[in-house]
């Protein structure tokens, strides 16, 4: 895990999500704009991973494997899942559907980084 | 007999993505403590893993447009009041019989409180959408 992106990528994704549940506010359906904020974050979790699997490959192991790994699936699938699902309808709902990714998606950064260290 | 209108759609849309991911939460956090503690506590265990049952039928009856989605939605949504009400009720009387949390311990307090405040609105959503005039416009096929 890279000790920085650990503790922006959370914060981002807060943002981001906040910023997206606002336009949902203000009615506004998924814009560009929206996706590529999912993009961003989905790319920011992307980069975690390939350094956890280098990690991986030189020796480290997380404290709770199992959990770790199920988090970084999660965290993985959410943000494309949550495009194609609000891609669907053009609706203000929509545009909550992808806020509400981004605060999960900083739950899940957060989790991952819990249960990579849990009992080092 | 007017059809009743699609539960995906509109409001909708956000409470099945919220349905997913707890969905999604839930079936994880049953995989690892049944795959990793369940000589540890086996009926709190398998309570995750009916809970998780139920949040997955949940969202694929809300997602899904067609009668015996929307008795499978209401079914599942009923079986998660219930099932929020009791274990919440459970675990706050036995907090023994509870060393570890599930979904619903405590009222779903680990989670916000939101496993109380979703099968609530997903009745509420199956209620009104078979009744009111689809509020998104859409035809829903």
């Amino acid at each position: 895990m890279i000790p920085v992106l650990e503790t922006v990528l959370p914060v981002v994704a807060l943002a981001l999500g906040g910023w997206i549940l606002l336009s949902a506010l203000r009615n506004r359906p998924p814009l560009v704009l929206h996706l590529g904020a999912l993009a961003a974050v989905e790319v920011g979790v992307l980069l975690q991973t390939a350094v956890v699997l280098a990690q991986l490959a030189s020796g480290h192991r997380p404290g709770e494997p199992l959990a770790f790994a199920c988090y970084v699936l999660a965290a993985l699938l959410i943000p494309p899942l949550a495009v194609l699902w609000a891609l669907q309808e053009r609706s203000r709902w929509s545009t909550a559907v992808l806020g509400a990714a981004c605060l999960a998606e900083a739950l899940m950064m957060v989790r991952l980084g819990q249960t990579w260290r849990a009992g080092a | 007999m007017p059809e009743a209108a699609p539960t995906g759609a509109g409001p909708g849309r956000l409470l099945v993505a919220v349905y997913a991911l707890f969905a999604l939460a839930a079936t994880a956090r049953s995989a690892v403590q049944l795959g990793t503690r369940f000589q540890q506590a086996p009926v709190p265990y398998l309570l995750s893993a009916a809970a998780a049952a139920v949040y997955v039928l949940a969202t694929i009856g809300l997602a899904r447009t067609g009668t015996t989605s929307r008795r499978i939605a209401l079914a599942a949504c009923s079986t998660e009041l219930a099932g929020v009400l009791l274990v919440g009720t459970a675990s706050r009387s036995y907090p023994g019989a509870f060393p570890d949390e599930t979904v619903w311990s405590d009222y779903g307090r680990g989670y916000g409180f939101l496993p109380l405040l979703l099968p609530v609105l997903g009745l509420l959503w199956l209620r009104r959408t078979a009744t009111y005039a689809n509020p998104s416009g859409f035809s829903g096929r």
